[in-house]
């Protein structure tokens, strides 16, 4: 106060002003000591800044943090989700059979403030939890908390650790959402456990958390029954996957998606990765033989009238300067149109579409939406892989198969267009949903088509795939698989697609293996029809009284 | 009572650090009283003790704060010697009470001597490196062998929390105090290795950074029930004593007190409660800027940075940005130790800041 009352302005401004001022460093004062702890104590203020910048950072930090606790909608989420849990919706069939549904449990947990003998509490748990290693509890015990020690317990466990009566010991209430079927539909409703979850639960998640009970379009008893028998095909034929997809050609309806190895979403933990693709929608592959029946179905829709021609196969076809492609299991030298399809010829398809022309194959196979991704609501999808470059070569290569990879569910839609009177249709797991359905081909087309593939299962490479009392048509097809730049011979996709009742088709079936061992000796090309077709007509023999009940109710 | 108002307004107290405080004891009164006022019995005597401890505390402040600074250090010193005493007896005569012996027990009264430490370690501390920055003798070396006694006593307990408290408080105070580059890396290096070889070595350390850095929220229930406790307050609160979520919060009334207050109290104090803390912070730090004195500049930023980070951690770890540390929230959780170590602290700061004004 009393050195502000000097400061005045006349006070500062020198009275005298010719008078200059010496100073000297060397003055009674001890200036330059006096300057040196004054830079000492300037410095401490400036370290002192630096500290309190970063306290205020982290108090600013935790004021946000604060503010967001309090208000953000994705906390408050996270907290109902497990109350929100008990009122998820369950996951039905097409019959309304439950495919997934809650059931709730007590989770354990340990307050270890309040054990009261400490080593007896230790030795009693780990004969109730054997599963648990020595060290987990006395990590446990080891400090002072209230933690979670086990979800999910089972009655017996409960009882167990009733009996105990130690007031450590507590219980909350929690829900676990359980899978009746186990594996049956892993691949399609995934799996929710606490804070992770895949496929249909993942995707449809904000439906399921409404409480609605969601209808997927699958049956049960197809489903069980699809099952089963490619698990058994898998077996037989040693191969690495298996995929089967059954889809009502008219409607999109998929009735059954199976593909495997699969996993049970009961124990997201064991879950291996590989196990978890689902390789119906999330693989492709380069089909082979059962895109030849495009060409048929783009000569038809073009009224190219070659349905006469015969094509000369014996000399094979140099596709390229190195590669020359020959049918070694066909004996006849010359092929009907019909008879490329029955025999799978490949010498024949590029003849084919030599006179069809690459541009309407082009505009075909875009129209079939084969270069479109499959929108399927539930569940993820890949592209299908299209030549980058698509020449002449590329559409010679597309003729019988290769150079186009393409998913399963892609293929039984553009497969489902061609059988069902030429309507386009969208592929969906969901029952009763809104569907865009689009007429491209013509009628008589699709009749020929069936024709064709009826052919094959009577009188061609697909004769294995004939069901007793029931009319199926077909396409079996095998390529091999592309293995360091090179076509291999030993590793094959093998696949049959089929439909039936042929004279009118109601639904598709789709049969992949991948990589089955192939002992015998023979043509690559018969393979397919040696692995996938017996399978598609065992499958088909099964399902088909189930799917369509008035060909068997029907009396005679 | 005119008494206590002229008390005030003789220029001892620093408003701006005194009634911050003074809002804050009553908000901890208010949330001891809802946890009173559940029905349960070990919570009886809790408001009663709790009101108790605030008004010594009170009175310690306002003891505290009439100290000369040549009072204030013989005061820390005896304090500090005798509380180092009772904290080694801890680990011989009282072990393991609620899984850690750190907790003299005399009659009905259990006390933790290491709270008392802090604010007189920290008075001691600046003595020494005032010492040691005029006459550069043996001083900073009975302040390491200090700090090395105190680190002893407190991870032998274990009392990790307390310890990085202790040690980051210490680290600035010496950074401050602006040292030769020869001691000051290799505390530096010191500080790190110490945190990577703790890391390392101590499992329980690892395991809850690791746990902290790694996992989701979900598996403490403590954590969840504090998060949801927040998000079930709302702006005002659900009013005292109708928590339904800190209902079952373990440690409402000591670790987690900040959680019951905000679903009680609401948004609105939970914030103002951080803000008092935060202006009686920046009060300190502006008085620590204008003053020439090293030993007060050190003092007074010790000792209210001990505050800040001990309202930090326990803010954190309520909020789950830190993992749970067994930290009280000064004048607020409850516990007679806590309380009186944070009285003295807020005493001493008050004659500092007095002595600083001074100058």
């Amino acid at each position: 106060m009393d050195r502000s009352k000097k400061i005045f302005y006349e006070n500062v401004i020198p009275t005298v002003s010719d008078k200059t001022v010496k100073v000297n460093f060397k003055d009674n004062s001890d200036l330059i000591f006096e300057e040196q702890k004054n830079t000492k104590i300037k410095l401490a203020r400036k370290i002192n800044n630096f500290f309190f910048l970063i306290v205020s950072t982290f108090l600013i930090f935790i004021m946000i943090s604060l503010y967001k606790t309090y208000f953000s909608q994705a906390a408050k989420k996270n907290f109902n989700k497990a109350t929100a849990l008990i009122d998820r919706g369950r996951i039905l069939d097409r019959n309304g059979e439950i495919i997934a549904t809650n059931i709730k449990t007590k989770d354990l947990y340990i307050d270890t403030r309040k054990v009261l003998d400490n080593y007896d509490l230790k030795r009693k748990l780990r004969e109730i939890f054997p599963e648990k290693n020595n060290f987990f509890f006395d990590k446990i015990f080891n400090k002072k908390h209230y933690i979670r020690i086990k979800q999910h317990l089972t009655p017996n466990e409960i009882n167990q650790l009733r009996k105990i009566g130690d007031p450590a010991i507590q219980f909350h209430n929690s829900v676990k959402r359980i899978y009746i079927h186990h594996n049956l539909f892993s691949h399609l409703t995934g799996f929710k456990s606490s804070n992770i979850t895949s496929k249909v639960e993942k995707n449809l998640n904000d439906f399921l958390e409404k409480g609605n009970d969601l209808s997927l379009s699958v049956d049960l008893r197809v489903q069980s029954i699809v099952h089963e028998e490619l698990s058994n095909s898998l077996k037989k034929y040693d191969a690495n996957s298996a995929v089967t997809i059954i889809i009502d050609v008219n409607n999109g309806d998929i009735l059954s998606l199976v593909s495997l190895p699969d996993f049970d979403p009961n124990h997201p933990t064991n879950i291996k990765a590989f196990t978890e693709n689902n390789l119906a929608t999330e693989a492709r592959y380069e089909m082979g033989s059962t895109l030849k029946i495009f060409n048929a179905a783009l000569a038809f829709e073009n009224n190219l009238n070659l349905e006469n021609k015969k094509f000369k196969i014996n000399e094979g076809y140099q596709i390229t300067s190195e590669k020359l492609i020959e049918d070694k299991h066909i004996l006849q030298e010359e092929l009907s149109f019909d008879e490329i399809f029955t025999q799978s010829s490949n010498v024949g398809s590029v003849q084919l579409i030599e006179e069809i022309g690459i541009r309407k194959q082009q505009i075909f196979l875009s129209k079939l939406g084969l270069n479109e991704k499959i929108n399927l609501h539930g569940l993820s999808t890949v592209n299908n892989k299209l030549p980058d470059d698509w020449d002449h070569l590329a559409s010679k290569f597309i003729s019988y198969g290769y150079g186009i990879s393409i998913s399963p569910i892609s293929l039984v839609s553009a497969y489902s267009t061609l059988v069902n009177g030429g309507v386009k249709i969208e592929p969906t797991i969901i029952l009763n949903s809104d569907r865009v359905q689009k007429k491209i081909l013509s009628e008589s087309t699709s009749f020929k088509v069936n024709n064709l593939l009826k052919k094959v299962v009577n009188y061609g490479t697909g004769k294995k795939a004939k069901v007793n009392g029931l009319d199926v048509g077909g396409k079996t097809g095998t390529s091999r698989k592309l293995e360091e730049g090179k076509y291999s011979e030993k590793k094959v996709i093998t696949s049959f697609i089929g439909t039936f009742p042929i004279n009118k088709p109601k639904y598709i079936a789709f049969v992949l293996f991948d990589e089955p061992r192939r002992n015998t000796e023979e043509f690559l090309e018969n393979f397919g029809g040696n692995t996938a077709a017996p399978t598609f007509s065992r499958i088909v023999r099964k399902v088909s009284p189930i799917l369509n009940k008035n060909n068997y109710l029907k009396s005679y | 009572m005119i008494k206590f108002s002229s008390l005030i307004k003789s220029n001892n107290f620093d408003l701006f650090i005194f009634l911050p405080i003074v809002f804050l004891i009553i908000i901890g009164i208010f949330g001891i009283f809802s946890i009173s006022m559940r029905i349960d019995e070990k919570y009886d005597l809790l408001i009663k003790k709790h009101i108790i401890f605030c008004l010594l505390g009170l009175v310690i402040i306002i003891v505290c704060s009439k100290l000369s600074i040549k009072n204030l250090i013989i005061f820390s010193i005896i304090f500090f010697v005798f509380s180092i005493l009772l904290s080694i007896s801890t680990i011989f005569f009282f072990p393991e009470t609620k899984g850690a012996s750190r907790w003299v027990k005399l009659f009905n009264f259990s006390f933790q001597p290491t709270e008392i430490l802090k604010p007189t370690f920290i008075i001691l501390s600046s003595l020494l490196l005032g010492r040691y920055n005029s006459k550069k003798d043996f001083s900073f070396i009975l302040n390491i062998s200090l700090f090395g006694l105190i680190s002893l006593i407190l991870l032998s307990q274990p009392d990790f929390g307390m310890f990085i408290l202790f040690f980051s408080v210490w680290i600035i105070q010496i950074l401050n105090s602006s040292l030769e580059k020869k001691i000051i890396f290799p505390i530096i290096c010191l500080f790190l290795l110490s945190f990577i070889l703790s890391y390392i070595f101590l499992d329980h350390v690892k395991f809850r950074i690791d746990n902290f850095l790694f996992s989701n929220i979900g598996d403490n229930y403590q954590i969840n029930k504090s998060l949801e406790s927040f998000s079930n307050g709302g702006l005002f609160g659900q009013g005292i004593g109708n928590g339904m979520v800190s209902k079952n919060l373990p440690d409402a009334h000591s670790d987690f007190i900040y959680a019951l207050i905000g679903e009680e109290f609401g948004f609105i104090t939970a914030f103002l409660i951080l803000a008092f803390y935060i202006i009686i912070y920046v009060r300190i730090f502006i008085i620590s800027q204008i003053t020439n004195n090293l030993f007060i500049l050190n003092s007074l930023t010790g000792l209210g940075n001990i505050l800040i980070f001990q309202t930090i951690i326990n803010i954190s770890s309520s909020l789950n940005l830190l993992p749970t540390k067994g930290m009280t929230l000064p004048f607020i959780s409850y516990g007679g130790s806590s309380i009186i170590s944070s009285s003295l602290i807020i005493g001493f700061i008050l004659t500092l800041i007095n002595n600083a004004k001074k100058q």
